[in-house]
This record gives structure tokens, sequence and C-alpha cells, in this order.
């Protein structure tokens, strides 16, 4: 069975339509609103998690790790979620959410910059469609 | 399209750039993803809670209309649940053929845009072709 690739297509069709709602639902109301209830709801789903993980989170998590972690929570969906709604109610749904996708290409530049990786050929191609696509994006006048 | 909306989206790609990075740093300390991804989530509900409420935005969440609830609630599931889909995902595929399928979002929220959004939103070549870049130059990059 293909369990793994409907997993990953149920992840992107569930992120794909996260704009849609969030354009739907800034009709009534502020993208900061957006995130303060998105995260909300969510707590239950994580306080499944944490009651029914095989491991207790203290002695599976060294507070260390949870520092990083923490870190991760706060620039991910805490302060680039709230750039990402004010993005939607700017630009709209289909042009703010591909611009957002192109973080790979800020981690590429950091990977590069920091940690003195090589640049591939495949890399370059991809980093050159990437901007090709933002300045398809940004260069259109605004309909 | 105005160059200073398009700041907000592109402020968001960079700080979701940063996770890979910060995520791997404490998944070498305790190799426990989901839980790691649910610990930066309370971190983000919290710090968000915090600063909402301590801004004198509380009035606002409170006054919400319904449909905007359901819409934000919505996203806010529709986020955690595509979370842990790509966990799922991870557990039966490498992530070389995971990060491609979830690359996909941005064309979901696309066609999405075009059969929902009309009444909002026009979807015009430019958005496709900008689109379909970035999408293969992500491709390109996490592959």
């Amino acid at each position: 069975m293909l369990y793994g690739e409907l997993f990953a297509l149920t992840a992107a069709c569930l992120w794909g339509t996260v704009p849609i709602l969030i354009r739907r639902g800034l009709a009534y109301s502020t993208p900061s609103v957006a995130v303060v209830w998105g995260l909300l709801v969510s707590v239950p789903l994580l306080a499944v998690v944490f009651v029914f993980h095989p491991r207790s989170v203290l002695e599976a998590v060294a507070p260390r790790a949870a520092v990083w972690f923490v870190l991760v929570g706060i620039l991910g969906p805490c302060i680039g979620r709230v750039f990402n709604f004010i993005g939607v109610a700017r630009l709209g749904a289909a042009r703010a959410t591909p611009l957002v996708n192109i973080a790979p290409l800020f981690t590429t530049l950091l990977a590069v910059v920091f940690l003195h990786e090589q640049i591939t050929l495949k890399i370059f191609l991809g980093m050159l469609s990437i901007v090709a696509g933002v300045a398809f994006l940004t260069g259109q006048k605004r309909p | 399209m105005n160059l200073k909306d398009a700041i907000y989206p592109l402020l968001a790609a960079l700080c979701y750039s940063t996770n890979p990075v910060l995520a791997k740093l404490g998944l070498q300390i305790s190799d426990e993803p989901l839980l790691g991804a649910c610990i930066g989530l309370i971190a983000s509900v919290a710090v968000y809670i915090i600063y909402f409420f301590g801004s004198g935005q509380g009035q606002q969440l409170l006054s919400m209309p319904r449909a905007a609830g359901w819409y934000f609630g919505l996203a806010g599931l529709a986020t955690t649940i595509a979370t842990f889909s790509l966990f799922a995902s991870l557990q039966y595929l490498p992530a070389a053929i995971v990060a491609p399928l979830t690359s996909a979002a941005p064309l979901i929220t696309l066609l999405l845009s075009y059969l929902v959004l009309k009444d909002v939103e026009r979807v015009t070549r430019s958005d496709i072709g900008g689109t379909v870049l970035i999408v293969i130059g992500v491709i390109l990059l996490v592959q």
C-alpha cells in the first residue's frame, strides 16, 4: 500500500487548503485573530499526542532539545504564521502561498553561507527557477 | 503587485526556513520528531496568547463572528493534522520523497483559489507560471 504517499499528499492538500480558509475568514476578522484561534483549536490534538504517545515527554525529550523545539515553534507556527496570514490578507491566497513556500531557498542560502555547503547544478537550477517564479508573481500589476 | 505587500510572505518564508535547521539541532539531542513538533506548537500557543492579550487584542477574539471562528478553526485543525500526516508519511518514506510531494501545496491553493475564491481573487497566467516555477524550484532543492 502507498501509505507514505497518501499521508504526504494529505499533508499537501491540507496545507494547500489552509490559505483558502484563512482568506474566507479574513472577510470577518483579522490575521492576528486567525493565528490565535487556529493555535487554540489545535491544543486538544496536541494533548492527545502527549497523553497517548508511548513515551512520556519528560523522559523522551532532553531540556536542551526542548529549547530548540520551542524556538522552532516561536519562529514557525507563531511569527511565521502571522506574516503568512498578513500576506494572504494583502495579496490573496493564490499569490501569497507560493511566496511563503520559497522557504527552502533561504534554507539553502543559509546552508551555503554558514555551513559552506556546495551548490550543485540541480540546486543552482532550483534556485534559478524559484527566483524566476518570484519575479513572475511580484512583477505583475495588481488586477 | 506592491513589493511592500510581498515582504510579508517573504518574511514568513524566512521564518519557516530556519525550522529545519533548528529542528535538526533538537533532534540530534532527542530523536522524537512528533513530540518535538508538539512542544514547538505548545510554545507557539503560549507565546502568541501572551502577545495577543498583552497587546490588548483580546476583545477581537471575544467579538469574532461565528463564520470567522469556523474558517480559522478549520484552518488551525488542518494545519495540525497536516503536520501529523507529514510525520506519519516519514514513517513509511524517506524525506527525499516526502518533501517533493508536500511541496505541491501551492498548486492545491492555486486550484482552490480558482474554484472557490472567484468572488474575491482572480488567478492570472502570471500566478500560474510563477507558482509552477516555484514548485519546480523547491522540488529541485528538497529532493
